[in-house]
């Protein structure tokens, strides 16, 4: 009797837990320092990292060994001169609206974007000012074609995102600016279903994504902190299982923590670099400024500003990269006596700079006095600016400064990626206000060697036109390479795998918890 | 009354207007142009792209001009729209942050009466005790030593992270859950609560000091009646006069004093709105922001003065 009214209960309480087993959802909770700027997914800041790569999908994936995948495109075929490209996009896929991904959509982000009052982010950050038209051939087929040639045209396909048009637009049509409604609208594996500026993000998988099987979780939600300190406690406490992008000195600390797991991608997308004008003062002759390449201790920067985390580097690109070379590399700890005769042969002269630098920026303060001890060394007085952020980049853009650090992207691709980093290109891109082309007189065949390797057919000819480029570099260009610069994650042990583009953007679809 | 009322909320106007231009003159005299935030960096940006992006939001037009559209506006209810959340009108952005912050302002100014009125009433009755004469001094230097977004790091260590007690931050509106909305803002109106309780204690436990020795609470406690009476009717009743006065006040600083509460909290209320909006140069949302701290500080005050004279009739109002 008594055993029966036991298998009654147990019956029960199964029957009132199968469906909490059965359907109870798995969460991902993010945390992040600070808001994303924007809902404009090419408002390409580090915060808004998430969102683009995981809301949208690109039309190829680009993958950690520089590798190209299919994404929204199944095919792509290149023209022989790298100006036109003939993509066939994927069949069956929406927006998260339920809009078809096709190649009128794809017609309306390149060109009618940019009429609109709202400058078009999508074409300019991915393309430069370069114009581009589309042809549609069908439904499914279209083909780009651009005023110029693009060497790295796959990566810039891989940035090329397509989001609806009704996320840009009022549905009147009467502003250019975003849909209050309708918010962010990709076509990536997740959608968006809320977002509190200031506080938190949520989002839901998307159920007609056109990839099986993924993600493999329901939904996560990203709360922003004010803080690193409150981040990282939020993750003590399990109240988040995974930080996206912690402060350096809390990567350190959570490195061998029981329970915890530190992400960081091998080969790091980022790079740490030192802008030198070349019309400063003292800085104009190429010598002083490969001087000052040659004095620097990166293995310090690498040590007290990445926690060890960072990679020693003085080269444009690293190593997995075909353009990389040995050659442009400096001793970790820098070349004094080799920079000491730079100076020499340059008659020694009395150089004072100054290093404008962000004042919230604790690290590029930190990068500041280790320059300033390194290039006392060659005789070259550093006085460290600091200067409110607005004026910071104010003066980065006016180019007014005479020194200031920096963060490229695109080391880890093809070197012409390096050009969305402004540092080649002097002519279009680098020093474009440069009243004494300095460095265009300088280096008079560093725009023919780029222009080679934007539409070079093979790949020793690549190679020989790309290093002449990086070759630049070393001869005293304006932009001084110092250290990789890690872009990590820490996880709670719940969170296995994480995979990174080759940008080190985070991928959640392919992630998995427990 | 009734005169002294109108008259001090005419004389609102005149102060909100120059209040509105000197913030709008001041915010614009910060050096950093909002256009060069907005335009996208990669490629870098022409001359032609700035000049573009400022004309788009009227930032090429003349300082006083551009007062006189956004006071035009502001006086047809439109406060603009955010140049940073460009999803957002400015309204939308403050009134849903404004519920927030009044959760973690009034949160704070409770924990700080609950605090202050036992500790300060104990250490005016008890002048030559142990609390009044080792501890306040312990406490008030604590109270007002330790910066707000230190001790709010402190109390996440300790009741979160170390005791597990307490979410490390975030939010929950009270119509949401009464209860987790609570457990939220424990923390938060702790941090914000105790330099505020620091200067109740004092005003409370001098004021009580005070009070204690006048010839009606001598004649209370001569008729006989029972001590609890004497305290809470006679005596901290009037005890209390001068710090609701200041009470009222600095609940208007405490608004205003939330940027680093929020912030160490991860709170998404106005005071962490407006560290965005100073970061972005998002001019509307500045603009609007400060408005409100400043109306909310000027009614504070105005409702002090009215307490002022409804709890002591000696002083006239009218």
């Amino acid at each position: 009797m008594k055993n029966k009214k036991n298998k009654k209960y147990i019956f029960s309480i199964l029957f009132i837990l199968f469906p909490a087993i059965c359907f109870s959802e798995t969460i991902l909770k993010i945390g992040q320092i600070g808001d994303i700027k924007s809902l404009e997914p090419y408002r390409n800041a580090a915060p808004n990292y998430l969102m683009i790569e995981n809301l949208h999908d690109q039309l190829l994936f680009n993958d950690r060994n520089r590798g190209f995948e299919s994404e929204l495109a199944t095919s792509w075929k290149i023209s022989s001169d790298y100006k036109s490209v003939i993509i066939k996009l994927r069949p069956g896929m929406f927006t998260h609206d339920g809009t078809p991904v096709d190649s009128k959509l794809l017609k309306w982000v390149l060109e009618e974007r940019g009429k609109q009052s709202w400058p078009n982010i999508t074409r300019t950050v991915v393309f430069g000012k370069v114009s581009a038209t589309v042809d549609i051939i069908d439904d499914r087929t279209a083909k780009i074609n651009f005023s110029e040639a693009f060497a790295n045209m796959e990566s810039k396909l891989s940035l090329l995102i397509l989001a609806d048009p009704d996320m840009f637009d009022k549905k009147d049509g009467s502003k250019a600016r975003f849909n209050e409604e309708e918010s962010v609208i990709g076509t990536g594996p997740f959608k968006m279903v809320e977002y509190v500026p200031g506080s938190h993000m949520k989002w839901e998988r998307f159920e007609n994504y056109w990839q099986n099987n993924v993600p493999k979780f329901d939904r996560v939600h990203i709360t922003y902190y004010g803080d690193g300190a409150s981040m990282m406690a939020a993750l003590e406490t399990g109240e988040v299982d995974l930080v996206f992008r912690p402060p350096y000195e809390e990567m350190a600390r959570f490195k061998n923590k029981s329970g915890f797991k530190l992400w960081v991608p091998e080969t790091l997308g980022l790079s740490s670099i030192l802008m030198v004008n070349p019309n400063a003062p003292g800085l104009e002759d190429s010598r002083v400024r490969q001087a000052i390449r040659l004095a620097i201790d990166r293995q310090a920067i690498s040590n007290a500003v990445f926690e060890g985390f960072g990679l020693p580097t003085a080269s444009p690109a690293v190593k997995s990269s075909f353009a990389y070379s040995p050659n442009l590399e400096v001793p970790p700890r820098g070349d004094i006596t080799k920079a000491k005769n730079l100076m020499k042969q340059a008659g020694n002269p009395k150089v004072s700079v100054k290093l404008t630098y962000g004042s919230n920026d604790s690290a590029y303060r930190m990068i500041g006095e280790i320059l300033q001890a390194n290039l006392k060394k060659i005789g070259i007085d550093l006085v460290l600016d600091p200067q409110e952020r607005n004026n910071y980049i104010n003066m980065r853009t006016s180019q007014t400064f005479q020194m200031m650090p920096s963060v490229m992207a695109g080391a880890n691709g093809h070197p012409a990626d390096l050009t969305d980093s402004f540092v080649f290109r002097p002519k279009d891109n680098g020093f474009f206000n440069d009243p004494n082309e300095v460095v265009i007189k300088e280096f008079k065949d560093y725009q023919k060697w780029f222009d080679l390797g934007m539409k070079a057919k093979n790949d020793s000819d690549k190679k020989e036109a790309w290093s002449n480029v990086l070759q630049a570099v070393k001869d005293g260009s304006w932009v001084i390479h110092l250290s990789g610069q890690p872009f990590a994650m820490v996880s709670s042990s719940r969170v296995k795998g994480i995979t990174w583009t080759q940008h080190d953007k985070p991928v959640l679809k392919y992630a998995y918890i427990d | 009354m009734k005169t002294y009322l109108l008259t001090r909320i005419i004389g609102l106007f005149p102060v909100l207007f120059i209040s509105s231009f000197l913030i709008f003159i001041i915010i614009h005299l910060i050096p950093g142009d909002p256009a060069v935030l907005l335009v996208p960096l990669v490629p870098p940006p022409t001359k032609e792209d700035i000049d573009a992006m400022r004309a788009l939001y009227g930032f090429d037009k003349p300082i006083l001009e551009q007062y006189v559209i956004w006071l035009g506006n502001i006086l047809n209810g439109d406060l603009g729209q955010s140049i940073s959340k460009p999803s957002f009108s400015v309204f939308e952005l403050i009134s849903s942050k404004l519920w927030v912050t009044m959760h973690v302002a009034l949160s704070a100014f409770f924990v700080s009466i609950l605090i202050s009125v036992p500790l300060g009433l104990r250490m005016g009755l008890n002048p030559e005790g142990f609390l009044a004469k080792k501890f306040l001094g312990f406490y008030t230097g604590i109270g007002f030593a330790i910066p707000s977004f230190w001790l709010g790091i402190l109390l996440i260590l300790f009741f979160s992270v170390f005791l597990g007690l307490f979410p490390t931050g975030g939010f929950k509106s009270i119509n949401d859950d009464p209860l987790l909305s609570l457990k939220y803002l424990f923390l938060p109106s702790l941090c914000g609560g105790i330099p505020g309780s620091v200067i109740y204690t004092n005003f409370i436990a001098s004021s009580v000091k005070e009070i204690r020795n006048k010839e009606y609470i001598t004649f209370a406690i001569a008729k006989g009646l029972p001590s609890s009476i004497v305290i809470l009717k006679h005596l901290l009743k009037n005890a209390l006069i001068p710090v609701v006065t200041v009470a009222a006040a600095t609940l208007g600083h405490t608004v205003a004093g939330a940027v680093i509460t929020e912030k160490v909290f991860g709170i998404p209320g106005i005071g962490r709105l407006l560290v965005d909006a100073i970061t972005a140069r998002d001019y509307a949302v500045i603009q609007a922001n400060f408005m409100v701290i400043i109306i909310f500080v000027m009614f504070a005050n105005l409702v002090a003065d009215i307490l002022y004279g409804w709890l002591d009739p000696r002083i006239r109002l009218d």
